[in-house]
This record gives structure tokens, sequence and C-alpha cells, in this order.
């Protein structure tokens, strides 16, 4: 839709594949993402959604294909060029414990400071707006090692929000939490998405939760795109079935439409 | 608020002048003591070349040049060890673990054996080549795809190992089966003079001050190597320039002292303890520490069983073993 408006998309990936070994962990991937777009990447595991994510994060050099971020090619870029526009956070990041908060935020200058410059007032600036976006403010000077698995995994996205990125990749951010603190962090998403225009794609293991949040979903099988469409067309029961290999039934909350999966009955 | 805004949390940077006065300390005393015990007084008399002349020859010749050449290899070998720590993300790397030190041990040994008239500079040199051979290889067979800590921790200690049996042989095979080649295998200072501190202190200062400049990649490196390649960071790229200047370090230090174990394992420890993570703090206080320590062990080497001295790598490992596993129980 941005495309036939004259806009190319923010990131594209075309013809994608990516070996490890003698096997294949993407096929033929190819995907478009427009600005301001929210992606849940889905499937089984071992279906490729990881290393997908890696590739457009320029972590995974790919076999064939290529990445477009902005209209070029994410290999010819350089790679701090790159890290400035886009923030990928892996599954379980880890650091010191007894760095703080905004020690750890700080790292998040790297791509746009030299080795030896000194903050300037657009760092602390980025620094100020990551901490209020993740609501930790009044915890920036506690160690990393003193937080809940929440306060951390916000932390985190802290780290990448002072990246200051078009993009944000994320490597199933909600694993290792509790259900209240899996909705808040998607909360946060959602409205970093909606009211800053952060264009998101993440992988996602719980696929309800994935379809409550975002508005677009693609499922790998196999390392190939299965399905690619709004959450209302990709997760149904007969999709599940191909995908999971399992019988699933998926029912909608009346209220607001968000699907629940359950085993089918038999 | 805003001035606190503007402030990062200071780093214990207090630290660094206590442990720059500590090495003071341990230097003054080095000299001071020995067969001939000489008084502070004395010592800055022999330091600044008037008084005694008995006084100034022991100072100038014989103590000095020892206690100089423990604070470079000291400081060397704990500036390895923040390295190889903080690239590997593993805490129980060092020079002498990672089969660092084997590698520079076997290629000065063969040198300073099979080659007797070699000339002092050249051992360096030979040494650092040996060190960055055995880095090459842990690398090479750690290598599948990327660099796993405990990949790369075997592999060293698989080298390290290889490297050790081969300086042994080398030894045995050998006609100059020699107090000094047994010392050197142990580690020792014996004899030092300034001819080896002149082949030390440009390595120390080089290698050392480069390694200081890459506090910032040390703390980034912390973060994990996906986190730093989002960075923009060129991991292996950076990787590798770290463990060649660790190798530069070992290098130096062990064409010098020999295989000293321990100094590069537990000094990066006792300097985390004292001030956190933090490599722009890290690496000056564990070069300090570093220094530091080797002299007053090398003092006690030297003076506590005297008329006859043991090797100074005795009286690491003897501090060293304890205090790494003090260290352990309190960390773990």
């Amino acid at each position: 839709m941005n495309a036939a408006a004259g806009h190319p998309p923010l990131l594209e990936a075309r013809a994608l594949r990516v070996r490890y070994g003698p096997r294949d962990a993407l096929v033929d991937v190819s995907l478009s993402v427009a600005r301001g777009e929210w992606l849940a990447i889905i499937g089984p595991n071992g279906s490729g959604k990881s290393t997908l994510l890696r590739t457009l994060a320029r972590l995974q050099r790919p076999a064939a294909g290529s990445v477009v971020l902005g209209g070029a090619d994410l290999w010819a870029l350089a790679p701090r060029a790159v890290a400035r526009r886009v923030a990928f956070l892996p599954q379980a990041p880890d650091a010191p414990a007894d760095l703080t908060i905004e020690e750890l935020i700080w790292y998040g200058r790297y791509p746009h400071r030299g080795m030896l410059a000194a903050p300037a007032a657009a760092d602390h600036a980025a620094i100020e707006r990551a901490l209020a976006w993740a609501g930790l403010e009044a915890l920036r000077t506690r160690p990393l090692g003193t937080l809940s698995g929440g306060e951390r995994q916000r932390a985190w996205v802290a780290l990448a929000l002072a990246q200051e990125p078009e993009l944000l990749l994320l490597d199933e951010p909600t694993t290792f939490l509790d259900l209240g603190h899996q909705h808040e962090l998607l909360a946060l998403l959602r409205r970093l998405n909606a009211e800053r225009g952060l264009t998101v794609v993440m992988v996602m293991h719980d696929v309800a939760q994935a379809a409550q949040y975002a508005p677009r979903m693609l499922a790998l099988l196999g390392g190939c795109v299965l399905l690619d469409g709004p959450p209302a067309d990709v997760v149904t029961s007969e999709h599940l079935a191909t995908l999971f290999g399992a019988r699933l039934a998926v029912l909608r909350d009346p209220a607001s439409g968000a699907p629940a999966i359950v085993p089918a009955p038999l | 608020m805003a001035i606190a805004a503007l402030r990062r949390r200071p780093p214990p940077a207090a630290t660094i002048p206590l442990a720059a006065l500590a090495l003071l300390l341990a230097m003054t005393l080095a000299v001071a003591l020995g067969s001939v015990r000489l008084g502070p007084v004395t010592v800055l008399d022999g330091l600044l070349d008037r008084g005694d002349p008995a006084a100034r020859l022991i100072v100038w010749q014989l103590r000095l040049p020892r206690v100089l050449v423990a604070a470079c290899v000291g400081a060397n070998l704990a500036l390895a060890g923040v390295l190889l720590q903080g690239i590997t993300r593993n805490p129980l790397a060092d020079p002498h673990v990672l089969g660092f030190s084997s590698g520079a041990g076997v290629a000065a040994i063969a040198m300073l054996l099979l080659a007797p008239g070699t000339p002092l500079a050249f051992v360096a040199p030979a040494a650092f080549a040996g060190s960055l051979a055995s880095a090459a290889a842990v690398y090479a067979l750690a290598w599948r795809g990327g660099i796993s800590a405990v990949r790369f921790a075997l592999a060293g200690v698989a080298v390290a190992a290889f490297g050790t049996a081969l300086s042994t042989a080398v030894i045995a095979s050998s006609d100059l089966f020699t107090q000094s080649a047994l010392s050197f295998l142990a580690g020792g200072l014996f004899a030092r003079d300034w001819g080896h501190v002149h082949q030390l202190w440009p390595y120390t200062l080089v290698a050392g001050g480069a390694a200081l400049l890459t506090a910032r990649w040390l703390n980034v490196f912390a973060l994990g190597d996906d986190i730093a390649r989002g960075f923009g960071v060129r991991v292996e790229r950076a990787r590798l320039a770290l463990l060649a200047l660790a190798a530069l370090l070992t290098g130096s230090a062990v064409a010098v002292s020999g295989l000293l174990a321990f100094v590069g394992l537990v000094v990066p420890h006792a300097a985390r303890l004292l001030a956190g993570n933090d490599h722009r703090t890290l690496l000056p206080l564990a070069a300090l520490l570093g220094a530091a320590l080797l002299v007053l062990a090398d003092t006690f080497a030297r003076v506590a069983f005297a008329p006859s001295e043991i090797p100074v790598g005795i009286v690491t490992a003897v501090i060293g073993a304890p205090a790494f596993l003090a260290l352990l129980r309190t960390r773990a």
C-alpha cells in the first residue's frame, strides 16, 4: 500500500536462503515491512523464525537473496549505520549484575558516538526518552541484579530505544516473563508502535498473544513462508493443524475478537 | 535532577590512585629488602644516585631493575587476563589457562636453549610469535561458525597442555638441563637486570596503553556477541585484535619471566571485587595491582629463604590458588 503510494518499504527480504551446515534454515523467504507496521513471526520450533529475525538484523548473512533496508542492501551498509536504524533484542540477553539500568541504556548510544567522544546533548535526551517510555525513571540507578524479570526486560527494551531505531527486532521478548509482565511488555510495544511510529518485527512463541497485539502475522514452516496476513486470516484451526501438527480449536473473545487457542475436542 | 541526569554513576576511580600508591610502597619495600637491608633514606639516596656507593650499586644495579621487571610482568599478565576474560566472557580465562603463556614459553625456551647466543632483544618477539601461534591454534580449534566461551576454554586447556609438554621436551632434550630452565618453567625473575627491563618496558607501555583504550569494546562485549553486533561492532575483527594484544602482553612477559601462573587469573578478579565490571576502571586497576602483587611476591621469593631464593612462580601459585578458591566462594 505504501509502495503503491511511492514509498519504498522500510525493510524488505528478497528470496532469502540461509544455510546452517548441510540444511537450509530458510529456503525462499520474501517479505516486506512498511514503516510503522507491527509484524509477528510465528511458527513451530525449528521453522526458521529466529534465523529470519537474525538475518533481518544483519547478524546472519544469507546464502542467497538479500535484505533491503530503506532501499539499500543491508550488507552494503556499514554495521554501525545499520545499528543507528535497527535495534535487535536477543531472546535471553545477559549483562553484568552490577550494571545499573542507566549504565546499560547508555550502551544504546554506542552506534551514535565515536569510541572516545563525550556524550552530547542528543545522547542525554535519548536516554531520558528511553527511560520514560519504559517507565524506568525511578529505577535508573538500580543494578540489573536487583530487578524483577519484567523490569529487567523493560530495561533491555529501553536499551534498544536509546539506539533510536526506526525498526525494532525482538526475539521472543515475553519468554521468561509471567503473564502480567508479558502483557505489560506487549502493551509497551503497542504504545511505541502507535504513538512513536516505531516499526516492530517480533518472533513470538505464543500464537494467541501475538494475534492479540500484532496487526499482521507471518507464519513460517520448514524455512518457508506459509501465511502472511492479519491474525483473523492466519490463526485458524486448519492453519494451526498444518503449522503445529496438533488438533487445536480457535475461540474468539466476543468483546475484543482476540483469539484463544484450546485443544480441539476429539 | 538535571545534573543527576547528566552524570553517570561515577566509576570507583578512587581505587586507582590507591593502587598506584600501593605499587609505589611495594616497589620501595622491594628495593629496601634483601641480604643487605637498606633504610628508607638510603633507598632514596640510592635512587637519586648519591650517598654510599655500595648502596647505590645495590639499588641501581641489583634491585631496581628486578623490581621494574616484576612490575612490568605483573601489569602485562594482569592486563592480558582482563582482556581474555572480557572477550571470552569466561571468568576462568587467563593467559596461562588458555595456552597463550605456554606457546610463548615454547618459543622462548627453544631460543634460549637451542640458540644460546641469541641477543635478548629477539626473545620477546619470538615469545610473542609463539603466543600468537597458540592463540591462533586456540581460535581455530574453537571456531565452528562462531566462538563459544566453553569451546574456547577447552581448546585453550588443550593447547596449554601441549605447549607445556613441548617446553619440557625441549628442556629434557637439551644438554642444558639447568636450574634456569626449571625456573623458567615455574616462572622466576632471578638475576633480571637492565637488559631485561629495556626489553620489556616498551611492550608494557605500548601494548598496555593500547589495552587501556579497549575498555569500551570490552564493556560492550560483556553484553553478549549479539548485542555487540547489533550495536555495529565488528565482533570477530575486534576479538582477533584483542587476542593479538593479549598475546603481545603475554609473550613479552613470558620472555623475561617464564611461565607465571595465576597472576592473570587472580588479579582481574580481585580488581573486579574492588571496582566492579566497568573496564575503564578495571583495566588500569588490574595493571597496577598485578604490578604490585608481583613485586611483593618476587621480594618474598628473594628474601624469605635467604641466602637461597625460590622461583616467584611458586609464590604466585601458593598465593594464587587459595586466593582464587576464596574468590570462587565469595562470588558464587
